[in-house]
């Protein structure tokens, strides 16, 4: 699902990635390790084409997304759902609009998008807070609104950016069960987190990553 | 496609209820360039209409050849009135003359010298493209080369200085009026960009979620175009109210009827849409990839 051939990319202070190489299964979730700026958001970053590949190849999909024209990449990113650490909600808008919002950028039909935001809402346990604004959520709940986002579109891959830098250790737990439930439907799932305690009981392949190079996979 | 343009028209009305006092910020912006330029103007035109009703009195009087018979002056007067610069004339026979002569001299020329020696003529107005000590001077040149034409002339002196008066006056408006204009833009755009900047994360977070530029774009402008039409209603009504307290003041001071230009309501609208388009296109832009 996700493949890095030889990929090097690097900012212009000369930071970034070396020579990365490895592969995601599809339905495969993967962690992300490493001390902070051992490369790990730069490694997502260019799965949904935020920086360019200086060298190497990438396939995500099947599809060769080394090289992208500008105007492709808006559609691109449709078929993949991305979380963050500041969860990146849009503030003025309810639970529901948030969560609707990928299905709009789509063009889909506004019955079809009531009956999956109400869904997926209902798998996250956030049926209850669906008018509310992020603001009235904890940080644990607007993270799930940002997963609940990311999965109403059945995207292929999901790159989480420390879901859980922001979370006591419970919600930590919870936000891992959720992702690890999109599994389930054959979405790889790619998190980065320097949290290896967290990651431990799950029993799941990581990547390891120090100054952009892998040092385990 | 349907759908995706149901739910950004749906986003761009709402988006002025979300954003309250930003979106009357930038209205109440149009609305008060809207008045001072609508003001410019207005006054601007008044002062045109004034000038070329003061410059309607700029006539070239020309005397026929004293022996010419009634017919051929009647003959030679419709060859000027051709005459490209030629608005209307005004024929003037012997008797016409012998009353000229006695309203501006208090005596008949008949008791004077027992004869009526004044030659026939003709008064002409220039049409208000001519109205310039140039043009005038040149259509006088053309009068005179005609066969019969004694003598052609105008107030050389008074239209030239009037005209320069009137060419440094509407000179200045016009530049004032630019500068209002281009002062204005930046003004408006620059309120929108930093309306836009407020909202530059949703932005970025759109751009993430694989939206399109027009995607994002589209509720910015129709924003920007409702907040047009806002400023333009807002600049109008206080126009009226400004007029009718100029007509109270100016007109019954000064007895001047001051007019309202034809295109005052149509122009406020388009300008105001225009200025709410271009700031917002302008403002959102710069956050566009």
């Amino acid at each position: 699902m996700i493949q890095f051939e030889n990929v090097t990319a690097t900012y212009a202070d000369d930071v970034g990635i070396f020579d990365l190489s490895f592969h995601i299964e599809k339905g495969e979730m993967v962690f992300l390790m490493g001390p902070t700026g051992a490369g790990k958001s730069t490694v997502l970053k260019t799965i949904y084409k935020d920086i360019l590949l200086n060298d190497g190849s990438l396939y995500i999909d099947g599809q060769d997304i080394t090289y992208m024209r500008t105007r492709k990449i808006p559609y691109y990113r449709r078929k993949i759902g991305m979380i963050f650490q500041d969860f990146r909600l849009i503030g003025d808008r309810s639970v529901f609009e948030n969560v609707a919002l990928p299905l709009h950028i789509l063009g889909l039909p506004n019955k079809e998008i009531k009956l999956k935001v109400n869904g997926i809402l209902e798998k996250v346990g956030l049926e209850n807070v669906k008018k509310m604004i992020p603001s009235q959520l904890s940080g644990g709940e607007q993270q799930r609104v940002s997963i609940a986002r990311a999965l109403v579109k059945n995207p292929v891959v999901i790159l989480a950016d420390e879901p859980t830098g922001n979370l006591d250790p419970n919600v930590s737990d919870e936000i891992l069960d959720l992702l690890e439930l999109a599994t389930n439907n054959g979405t790889s799932v790619l998190m980065s987190t320097h949290n290896f305690p967290l990651i431990r009981p799950r029993k799941k392949r990581y990547i390891e990553l120090n100054d952009g190079r892998l040092v385990q996979k | 496609m349907i759908s995706k343009l149901r739910y950004l028209l749906f986003e761009s009305v709402r988006a002025l209820f979300r954003a309250r006092v930003p979106a009357i910020i930038s209205s109440i912006t149009i609305a008060i360039t809207l008045v001072v330029f609508s003001s410019a103007y207005f006054f601007y035109e008044n002062m045109v209409g004034f000038t070329n009703k003061f410059t309607a009195q700029f006539n070239i009087e020309v005397f026929f050849d004293s022996d010419l018979s009634e017919k051929i002056s009647v003959q030679l007067f419709n060859d000027i009135l051709l005459i490209r610069g030629i608005e209307q004339g005004e024929f003037i026979d012997k008797e016409k003359a012998a009353s000229l002569f006695k309203r501006y001299f208090k005596d008949d020329i008949n008791n004077i010298i027992g004869d009526n020696p004044l030659p026939m003529g003709g008064n002409f107005d220039i049409s208000i493209s001519h109205r310039s000590p140039r043009m005038m001077s040149k259509i006088t040149r053309e009068i005179r080369r005609m066969d019969g034409i004694d003598e052609a002339a105008f107030q050389h002196d008074v239209v030239s200085r009037v005209d320069r008066i009137i060419d440094n006056l509407l000179g200045f408006s016009l530049v004032v009026g630019i500068a209002i204009l281009l002062i204005s833009i930046i003004l408006v755009s620059n309120t929108i960009r930093l309306i836009i900047h407020a909202k530059q994360h949703s932005i970025e977070t759109l751009h993430l979620l694989g939206a399109t530029n027009s995607f994002i774009r589209f509720p910015f402008i129709m924003e920007g175009i409702f907040q047009g039409l806002i400023g333009s209603t807002m600049a109008l009504l206080f126009l009226s109210l400004l007029y009718s307290l100029q007509a109270y003041l100016i007109e019954s001071l000064v007895r001047i009827q001051l007019v309202i230009p034809d295109m005052m309501i149509a122009g406020n609208l388009v300008v105001g849409i225009l200025l709410g388009l271009t700031g917002s296109y302008r403002g959102i832009s710069k956050y566009l990839k």
